[in-house]
């Protein structure tokens, strides 16, 4: 198993090219930083809370997309899965290495862009580290769910077309705090930012539903995928 | 489902029951070819599925070694579904449309797949040597395709092969090898070859398959009886201008009463010939009519030969052998087919 594993790892992380990992980093921490400048000039105070919105509303999604369709091969999650398991390895767990290396690769994008972006933010005022620290937990918590639900998506419809389903119903249902938003990581994560709370969820409940909403769409991904 | 059933045998280890699927070849991971009913069961031997992508060729294949599940019927290899099984997978070596590169190289896969004691010797003998150390994704289609070949024929206990146009974009492939690697394989092993010519497979094996539109049209008309179905002879003479080979014409139109049509061509150039084309039922009383003609008239004969059959006149041939009620006639045929 923990070959199969590591094997949709290296399969993963060998459709997801590094130089285009570090290109979008590269971009992706200009955008920020370049946000943070025009707002910091205006309202220095509301500079990380832009960032904070630019990052986890916009750039967190957007990658993690990226990286499950690149690391999918732009197909479902059973064919992405295709190239090992027709040498008799079970497809669960290359989709799991598969999976942890959209993670990985999310996180090397969306780190970068946080942390150049609070920097900026930031400069000469406090809260700099203990803001990164709770981001940071934030980013990783945030791309394990977006990867997990896109991983469950790819595996419904033609060539995982329901990914840019998931996507699109993120971005407009997920925006809101109601009980439609609950499966949809975006609220959840607005939410723990200190934005309106999901059907009246608390932000500890909201980092629980998260979680939960990680495992879940991990554990049904592997289920609707055959061995 | 199709209205010919091949006669199950002890022996048979695969088994479709009216499988429809559809393969992801076209744009946007559309299909190009489907199958619609498909049933067949076989045992050890080669068996050619002669057929294009947008008949299901591809499709079959991906049924077969287990990528694809059918959407409706069922594909079992020695009674398990290869979809649902990787032991079973493993065990299938296959040759399929589009390389699927793992990551690492030539080498960690081969030895992975043939196993510590025969990985080298496998790769030398399909002169693959040189490319053990490249990683497979940087390899181009033609030798991607050499080392899934190489690896479909180092499968440990196959059970089953599949290979998919194994003559075309395969680098340097040794016709006579793979021949020999074949019939070694076949006398234990279902081999399935999924071609669009029938002139690759006609010398390998009598089970020759013919898809058409996701469904079988005839199922294992021997090589025999599909040659026949060509029933037209080419003449192919040496002549400086139209005149002899009108003459050839003539005279074979009223020596072959029989023969349902006589044609010629004069081709101009720096070696001119003549072609005469005579289509009749009987092409060895033809040839023997011809060798005389050809004599009396003395005239310089390059080839007497049929030519090579393309996949539109076998159709038309099967299908006007079947509306004809011929295949009930033909010996080969009926004795492995029982009308549904």
């Amino acid at each position: 198993m923990m070959r199969a594993a590591r094997l949709g790892f290296a399969l993963g992380w060998s459709r997801l090219p590094p130089r285009r990992v570090a290109v979008l980093a590269l971009l992706g921490t200009l955008a920020s930083s370049g946000v943070a400048l025009a707002v910091r000039s205006s309202s220095p105070l509301a500079a990380p809370n832009v960032v904070a919105s630019l990052v986890f509303g916009l750039v967190l999604p957007l990658t993690a997309y990226g990286a499950v369709s690149t690391g999918s091969g732009s197909t479902d999650l059973s064919s992405a899965t295709w190239p090992a398991a027709r040498r008799g390895f079970s497809r669960r767990p290359v989709a799991m290495g598969l999976a942890l290396a959209a993670f990985v690769a999310t996180l090397a994008v969306v780190f970068p862009v946080l942390l150049v972006g609070f920097g900026v933010a930031y400069r000469a005022t406090p809260g700099f580290s203990k803001d990164c620290v709770t981001s940071g937990g934030l980013v990783a918590l945030g791309a394990a769910a977006y990867v997990s639900a896109f991983s469950l998506a790819s595996t419904a419809m033609r060539r995982g077309r329901a990914r840019s389903l998931l996507l699109c119903l993120d971005f407009f249902v997920g925006a809101f705090g109601s009980a439609f938003s609950l499966p949809f990581p975006r609220a959840h994560l607005r939410s723990l930012l200190g934005g309106e709370a999901v059907a009246m969820l608390s932000q500890r409940q909201s980092s629980g539903a998260l979680l939960t909403l990680t495992l879940v769409a991990f554990v049904m991904a592997l289920v609707r995928l055959r061995r | 489902m199709s209205d010919l059933e091949y006669a199950p045998r002890g022996t048979d280890s695969v088994r479709l029951v009216g499988v429809h699927a559809s393969d992801s070849l076209g744009l946007r991971g559309g299909a190009i070819g489907r199958l619609r009913g498909v049933d067949w069961t076989f045992g050890p031997g080669i068996h050619a599925v002669v057929g294009t992508v947008a008949d299901g060729t591809a499709a079959l294949a991906s049924v077969l070694t287990g990528e694809l599940r059918p959407e409706v019927g069922s594909c079992l290899v020695d009674g398990v579904s290869p979809f649902d099984s990787p032991a079973s997978r493993r065990r299938i070596g296959a040759l399929l449309p589009k390389p699927t590169p793992l990551a690492g190289s030539v080498e960690e896969l081969a030895l992975f797949c043939a196993g510590r004691a025969g990985w080298e010797a496998l790769l030398e003998r399909f002169d693959l040597g040189a490319l053990a150390s490249r990683q497979l994704a940087t390899l181009a289609l033609r030798d991607a395709r050499a080392v899934e070949l190489a690896l479909a024929f180092g499968t440990v206990s196959p059970r089953l092969l599949v290979l998919f146009e194994p003559w075309s974009d395969v680098r340097g492939i040794d016709v006579m090898e793979f021949r020999e690697l074949l019939l070694e394989h076949a006398a234990t092993v279902p081999v399935v070859l999924l071609t669009s010519s029938l002139a690759c497979v006609a010398p390998l094996t009598e089970h020759v398959l013919f898809l058409a539109g996701g469904r079988f049209a005839a199922l294992d008309g021997t090589v025999g009886w599909l040659a026949r179905a060509s029933q037209k002879l080419n003449v192919t003479i040496d002549c400086r201008s139209g005149l002899a080979v009108r003459e050839l014409a003539h005279a074979l139109s009223t020596r072959l009463p029989l023969a349902r049509g006589v044609s010629w061509e004069h081709v101009d150039g720096e070696a001119p010939f003549g072609v005469v084309s005579v289509v009749a039922d009987d092409l060895e009383a033809v040839a023997l009519t011809v060798a005389q003609v050809c004599q009396e008239l003395a005239v310089e004969v390059r080839s007497i030969a049929t030519p090579p059959l393309d996949r539109e006149a076998l159709l038309s041939q099967v299908l006007r052998a079947r509306l004809d009620g011929a295949s009930e006639s033909e010996g080969a045929y009926a004795s492995t087919l029982r009308p549904r």
